[in-house]
């Protein structure tokens, strides 16, 4: 509870500095004025009515080599350029609240889309998207290839077009690593690895690879690939997971890191954001990317404490939900969070309740708890299980008799209905010892897992 | 029951499995896995009641999804899947 009281802190600070540094700005910084106030009437606004800071600060455009690609093509011409979201002369990254996981939408002043990782499995990726008019992507980008940032895209892949894919071409051998090149392979997108040096092209502007170096180590993390994209007098840095090892790596090669906005390196995770590179970045915003009540304690105090010794104003989506960040290209940007501070804490678990998970566009943490079940039941006789979960959580119920598990038709995995409510009925076989049996329940959404157990009596 | 897992990373003192065939993810202490276990490494495991009560290394199914992956990853690399 410490670690979200100081975090929700930060934020309110945060926000309270943005917007008395607004006021200083305002006051202090001369003419020219930048281009952001006049173009924000039509800004488009994801949230329906949000508190947003307009800040101008007055920032040297700086100064990137755009290195040539020798592996990344011109984006596909095919593709009708989408208007839903684009505004003219604006950039806009959308930090996706995914739970434990990561993704970014990028939308270029021309309207080019672009996603960086797209959370676990079930994280919502796809539903944010559409929710935004995306329906189709230029540009798909898997930093590093764990699960909590490959998994959501395999959906992604199969549910929307896409031109071109990105890795870094460093192989893992799960499931989902694998059903997400199959999805690649099965919709035909362009595939394309990247190393330190290469540049992606996206519309007008390219994103130039700050990692992995050309010949990587094991890790998959450290190998994550890092982006920065440069637009006029703005600029953004996406880390993925990449550790202090690859900052080490990254500031040794001496390429251009400075960027306005940060996404925090692996969650918040300790493992990332030195000092010394948070130095040499000197973002004014920084955003992580963590699940609500996650089981690796993201983000880590002493990232949260470096960055706020270094006077950047913190966004998390566990705490602001998704948070968009609109930049035009003379610096001026404006942030939008989908809520002001983490919402009421959860009630007390259970017995048995192993995590707690925000779940994406629910606000709310993951919950379960079983309603009723048949007690007692004759052998022989039906027994019905009901649970309540989140809307579209998939659970599992699993019966231990003396025999072991129950394979009996009914106890098969199931999502929750739109209450939030599951059940099962099965049937308890003649020949059932008697006696109090387990049966164990689990949740899974934004990809945590919940577990509740509950003892029921099979008697003659 | 025991059944298939693979190590999708570590999280500092946790392992990150993905369970099944369906990968349903479940978090467990690094030092209730084999001490040579890796990222990526497949593995022999049995819950009860939520709780890792065995887990083995699957060096042999560990090996046939590397080989198996490494050829899809290959044919990618090659541009086979690309419709002409």
């Amino acid at each position: 509870m410490r670690r979200l009281k100081l975090c929700r802190g930060l934020v309110q600070v945060a926000l309270a500095v943005g917007l008395v540094g607004l006021c200083a700005l305002c006051t202090r910084t001369p003419p020219p004025a930048p281009a952001l106030p006049q173009a924000s009437p039509t800004l488009p606004s994801p949230f329906p009515s949000t508190a947003s800071a307009i800040v101008t600060p007055s920032i040297v455009a700086p100064t990137s080599k755009i290195i040539a690609s020798e592996t990344a093509p011109p984006p596909s011409e095919a593709l009708v350029t989408s208007t839903a979201v684009a505004s003219a002369g604006l950039l806009q990254v959308h930090f996706i609240d995914v739970g434990q996981g990561d993704a970014e939408l990028i939308v270029s002043p021309e309207g080019r889309l672009a996603l960086i990782d797209g959370g676990v499995a079930d994280s919502g990726v796809l539903a944010y998207l559409q929710s935004q008019g995306v329906s189709r992507l230029d540009l798909v980008v898997a930093t590093h290839p764990h699960a909590d940032h490959i998994g959501g895209l395999i959906q992604v892949l199969k549910s929307l077009p896409v031109a071109e894919v990105v890795t870094n071409g460093q192989p893992t051998t799960t499931l989902t690593y694998e059903h997400f090149l199959d999805a690649i392979a099965d919709v035909g997108a362009e595939y394309v690895e990247v190393k330190r040096g290469d540049t992606i092209p996206f519309g007008g502007l390219a994103f130039q690879v700050l990692s992995p170096p050309s010949t990587p180590g094991d890790d998959l993390n450290s190998n994550a690939i890092v982006l920065r994209l440069v637009y006029g007098a703005s600029s953004f840095l996406f880390m993925g997971d990449a550790d202090q090892a690859a900052e080490a790596s990254i500031l040794l090669v001496g390429l251009p890191v400075q960027a306005d906005i940060l996404k925090v390196g692996h969650h918040g995770s300790r493992t990332a954001s030195s000092p010394a590179f948070l130095g040499a970045v000197e973002p004014k915003i920084a955003v992580y990317s963590a699940g609500r009540g996650n089981s690796y304690g993201h983000p880590h105090p002493e990232t949260l404490e470096a960055l706020a010794s270094a006077g950047v104003e913190v966004y998390g989506t566990e705490v602001n939900g998704t948070v968009v960040v609109t930049a035009d290209s003379a610096g001026g940007y404006k942030v939008e969070v989908g809520r002001q501070s983490a919402p009421p804490a959860p009630p007390i678990p259970g017995a048995g309740v192993t995590s707690t998970a925000a779940v994406p566009g629910s606000g709310g943490p993951l919950s379960l708890q079983i309603i009723s079940v048949t007690n007692p039941v004759a052998p022989g006789g039906r027994a019905t299980l009901v649970a309540h979960t989140m809307l579209g959580a998939n659970c599992t119920i699993k019966v231990y008799y003396k025999s072991g598990a129950s394979k009996a038709a009914g106890l098969s995995p199931r999502s929750a209905d739109a209450n939030g409510d599951v059940s099962w009925t099965w049937n308890v076989g003649r020949n059932t010892t008697p006696g109090n049996w387990r049966i164990v329940v689990t949740a899974t959404a934004g990809g945590e897992t919940m577990t509740q157990e509950i003892y029921f009596t099979v008697a003659k | 029951m025991s059944e298939s897992a693979v190590i999708d990373r570590f999280e500092g003192d946790q392992a990150v499995l993905l369970v099944g065939e369906s990968e349903r993810q479940a978090v467990v202490a690094r030092s209730e896995l084999p001490k040579s276990s890796r990222e990526g490494h497949w593995l022999q495991v049995e819950f009860a009641g939520g709780k890792l009560v065995s887990a083995a290394i699957d060096e042999a199914g560990t090996a046939r999804a590397k080989e198996r992956i490494a050829e899809k990853l290959e044919r990618l690399r090659r541009g086979e899947h690309r419709k002409p």
